[in-house]
């Protein structure tokens, strides 16, 4: 062949070289050129890695494996059996090439047009490993990144990459192959200008609220920014980092609305009713009238049914005047203390309101609660900008305290009463029983030498001694099938709810102590005490007796009367157990002497 | 020293006989060998050969191949058993017999040529391969030996074969017959020297390697392989491939202007050619002819010469011709190994015909070739 082709030919096949894929291929063809062109006997290659450590590939060293001569390990020689170049500048690697007969001149320079070659090749696959590496560093911190959602779209608006965070907060099952995703930002008119100002700018933008909507219908608040990344001057292709914040903007809508509204009625709380009559001075509003209602007993109930029964009538306070005034703002402005305030209203209105919500109040006691309510109310009106509309309030609020002063000067309410025309209300059975009770109460008081005034308490104790049972369930106060366990407790308990219904009670005080006591036993096994003997109340033994007696004697669903002989074996089989031995003496020589 | 040589052949259909006869010709005349050649053709019984050969001879080291047909002093023989024996005071051999790795055919080199310097493994000699010549990447199989033995050695051989029908061919060793790898033998104590050439020339303007993988040319001047080849040859068909692709090898040249021939096999469905052995990527190759038998006998004739007068005493031959080669020539075939013959002088002589051979053009770095005549000249020493 013509040197100057053969020469040509090799000229190509060096240029034309390529990474292999691996170092042990690109090696190996690095030797069967080697061998071929340059008729090289022995070949190694050093591949020098970031870290500073060094591959050596050898071949042809035989049993001198790995024993390059170090002498002949230097800068090209301008002649000699052995070919040295160290590839790149700096250095990735360096190429040994040895024959058994001089190199020529015209080998060494395809030699080095070889090494140029190889040089650049490392230089390339040094540049893609760092990129891979650079990728994949990038493609595991974009696809594990917790919380941010990142995506990457085109000027068309396809996506590119994305992350699962983002997939889970954009709610899609696969990506849209569309630009469809984009409207999913909301507003969404705003976003696709802002996205066309990012395109158009090349800027990164600072970060914003937005709300995307899923494809399910969620709605989901993020924080969002726009990233554009150019090649060259020109945007190729923009990052969306989306970080949800929907937890967050619930806290702060939950507590904003606590700044505002009463959390137990749903009102606007006392902070909000200062703001706003703040608000009416200032837009000079006028005539703004306000109403101050209280309501009555709040304390009595707390203290004798529990707080949760007096949480529960604030709140059906809180529903009659949502009901009363559904336009208006309401608010609770204290603990048992609400407010109406009614712009451009004059005591006229006001007043007409005010009658509105006794009359509600009313037909509301007739068709509902089992504790009856009571409200309290007042009107004030700041009629020209001389009299602030807080001045009204003080005075709608004086007058509202006059309110209940008079009303409960007149006796108009008492809780306890209340309760027990509730009790009756709830069973009917039960005013038929205290009827019968206080008969049978007054003769053997008589009989047992009470006087008049013991005479009146005792019979005070007859009518109110179940008080305690009014906030029993209908179907424990029937008694109409077996109770279990923790209803029986509950149903023990109303001895206890009694006396303190009665503590409350100015009429029921001095009742108290036999209402606690009217359970127990003359052997010291009743409830709630366990008192004995005459430990118990003269009152409470002899309502025991009677009260029995009655039960006894009665109808009851589920039981029919007992005869009124075996009612008095069982009286006397009692007697000295859970009754007074000698009140039961009395009371059974005065029903023979009925009989 | 003195080498003692046996050459014995036979075309007896029986495999044992024919095994037996062989042997026995030849250990008649070197005594009892240190190293066994067997070279055998199709239509044997593999094993029983070898058994009987071992058996006859009662040699401790034997290395063979299948091939094409053998070739022996009176020719070359479709069917047949040839042998080989040597023996010699100081004479040293070692053998290895490795099945080739898939993907790893330089592992598979390595591995035969550390085998080969188990015990006390000589500082020289001259190492004989035959890979299977239908599978692996044999040109790196060869680079796999040379990285461990290196420069110290020579090296002769070729790729076994069957009768064209490429279907198995087998490779051998005392320890057994096996399909699908490489049998080898280190030879030390008596040297060779071995002379190589094809007759091929070159035709037509360069063709560009530009996709290959391995056998597998993809891509000839960026376009699909066939379809450059056949424009080349004036627009063949796929079915006038085979007969073309064994008179139109491709020749990819080296350093001292040689070319290396390399045979195209079969077409692929995408319009690639498979190749007998690999096709460096990005080559300069050239389509070879041949265009008178002559050339070809001239160059077996050359390359006899070379080899017999580096030895300083030939004592005897071993011919690895490769069987496309043999095929094109025709009854010339026996013209050419009568020529040989007589440039030996009557020497004992035999081989086989191979797919594919290897042998060295300058460096001595063993390189695979097809369409190639090669043969070893052994003697005592060489000058």
């Amino acid at each position: 062949m013509n040197p100057d082709a053969l020469e040509l030919a090799f000229l190509y096949e060096i240029s034309s070289l390529t990474w292999t894929g691996s170092e042990v291929d690109f090696f190996d063809e690095i030797v069967e050129k080697a061998v071929r062109l340059s008729g090289a006997q022995r070949v190694a290659l050093a591949l020098y890695a970031d870290t500073g450590k060094a591959t050596c590939y050898t071949w042809g060293f035989g049993q001198n494996k790995g024993r390059v001569p170090k002498g002949q390990l230097k800068q090209n020689q301008p002649s000699g059996n052995v070919y040295f170049k160290e590839l790149g500048s700096p250095p990735l690697g360096a190429l040994y090439l040895e024959k058994n007969e001089n190199f020529s001149d015209d080998e060494r320079r395809l030699l080095d047009v070889f090494s140029g070659r190889l040089s650049n090749i490392l230089q390339l696959h040094h540049w893609m490993e760092k990129s891979e590496r650079l990728r994949e560093r990038f493609r595991l911190v974009l696809e594990n990144t917790p919380m941010v959602g990142v995506l990457s779209f085109d000027r068309q608006g396809m996506i590119l990459h994305y992350n699962r965070e983002a997939q889970q907060i954009f709610g899609w099952d696969v990506p849209p192959k569309s630009r469809e995703w984009l409207v999913q930002i909301k507003p969404a008119a705003d976003f696709q200008k802002f996205v066309a100002q990012v395109w158009e700018t090349g800027q990164v933008v600072d970060p914003g609220e937005w709300q995307i909507q899923t494809p399910k219908g969620a709605s989901r608040w993020v924080l969002l920014t726009l990233i554009p990344v150019k090649q060259g001057k020109k945007v190729e292709e923009v990052f969306c980092m989306v970080i949800d914040i929907t937890e967050r903007k619930q806290m702060e809508e939950e507590l904003k609305r606590l700044s505002i509204f009463d959390s137990l009625t749903g009102l606007y709380n006392r902070n909000h009713f200062e703001q706003k009559i703040r608000q009416l001075d200032k837009d000079g509003v006028r005539p703004v009238s306000v109403i101050v209602c209280d309501v009555d007993g709040l304390k009595l109930v707390n203290d004798c049914l529990g707080h949760r029964q007096g949480d529960e009538l604030l709140k059906q306070a809180a529903t009659l005047i949502r009901e009363v005034f559904p336009k208006e703002e309401a608010f609770r402005v204290g603990g048992d203390e609400f407010a109406v305030v009614l712009p451009e209203k004059n005591r006229e209105s006001a007043l007409e309101a005010r009658s509105a919500l006794m009359a509600a109040q009313e037909k509301y006691n007739k068709d509902h609660t089992v504790i009856p309510l009571s409200i309290s109310v007042g009107v004030g009106v700041a009629e020209s900008s001389r009299k602030s509309v807080y001045e009204a309030y003080k005075q709608a609020d004086d007058e509202m305290y006059r309110d209940k002063l008079q009303r409960c000067a007149k006796g108009g309410y008492d809780i306890g009463r209340s309760l027990l025309a509730s009790l009756f209300r709830k069973d009917p059975g039960m005013e038929g029983h205290v009827t019968r009770v206080k008969k049978l109460a007054w003769r053997l008081g008589k009989a047992a030498g009470l006087s008049a005034d013991e005479i009146d308490k005792l019979l005070l104790l007859a009518e109110v001694h179940d008080i305690g049972k009014v906030g029993l369930p209908d179907r424990i106060l029937r008694q109409d099938e077996p109770l279990a366990k923790e209803e029986e407790e509950e149903v023990k308990r109303h001895c206890e709810v009694g006396y303190r219904i009665a503590r409350c009670s100015t009429e029921l005080a001095p009742v108290a102590e036999p209402i606690l006591q009217h359970h127990e036993w003359w052997n010291g096994q009743g409830y709630p005490q366990g008192l004995r003997g005459e430990e118990i109340h003269l009152h409470s033994r002899i309502l025991a007796i009677v009260d029995a007696y009655d039960a006894m004697t009665s109808n009851r669903p589920g039981r029919k009367a007992m005869p009124r002989e075996k009612a008095m074996s069982e009286l006397k089989q009692r007697a000295g157990t859970q009754f007074d031995p000698y009140l039961v003496e009395v009371f059974l020589k005065l029903l023979q002497e009925t009989s | 020293m003195h080498v003692q040589v046996g050459v014995g052949y036979s075309l007896l259909p029986n495999s044992q006989e024919a095994a037996k006869e062989a042997a026995r010709l030849a250990v008649a005349q070197s005594g009892p060998p240190v190293l066994t050649f067997l070279f055998t053709t199709e239509r044997y019984n593999q094993t029983e050969i070898l058994e009987a050969v071992i058996a006859e001879t009662g040699t401790p080291k034997l290395v063979g191949a299948s091939g094409a047909g053998i070739v022996t002093v009176e020719g070359i023989k479709k069917h047949g058993v040839g042998v080989v024996t040597i023996a010699g005071e100081g004479i040293t051999a070692e053998t290895a017999l490795v099945e080739m790795l898939p993907d790893r055919a330089d592992e598979t080199g390595r591995k035969l040529a550390e085998k080969l310097l188990r015990g006390s493994a000589p500082d020289e000699g001259t190492v004989f391969v035959f890979p299977d010549g239908l599978s692996g990447n044999i040109a790196r199989m060869l680079r796999g030996i040379y990285d461990v033995l290196g420069p110290q050695f020579k090296y002769a051989g070729g790729g076994t074969g069957d009768n064209m029908r490429f279907l198995r061919t087998y490779q051998m060793t005392e320890t057994g017959v096996a399909s699908g790898a490489v049998a080898a033998a280190l030879v030390a104590g008596c040297s060779f020297a071995t002379g190589i050439g094809h007759g091929w020339e070159p035709f037509g303007s360069p063709l560009l390697i530009t996709r290959a993988r391995g056998k597998i040319v993809f891509e000839i001047d960026e376009q699909p392989a066939f379809q450059v080849y056949s424009r080349r040859l004036e627009g063949i068909t796929s079915e006038e491939f085979p007969f073309c692709a064994v008179r139109y090898p491709l020749g990819i040249p080296d350093i001292t202007g040689k070319f290396i021939i390399r045979d195209p096999f079969k077409l692929g469905a995408d319009g690639s050619i498979e190749f007998v052995t690999e096709v460096p990527p990005r080559a300069v190759a050239y389509l070879m002819r041949y265009t008178r038998v002559e050339n070809l006998l001239q160059t077996a004739l050359g390359a006899t010469m070379q080899a017999q007068k580096t030895v300083r005493t030939p004592q005897f031959a071993l011919i690895f011709n490769c069987v496309s080669r043999a095929e094109l020539m025709g009854e010339h075939a026996n013209r050419e190994v009568e020529i040989i013959r007589n440039t030996l002088g009557g020497l004992p002589m035999a081989g086989f015909l191979t797919f594919g051979e290897v042998g060295s053009y300058g460096s001595g770095v063993p390189l695979f070739h097809n369409k190639t005549f090669l043969i070893a000249v052994g003697g005592t020493s060489l000058l």
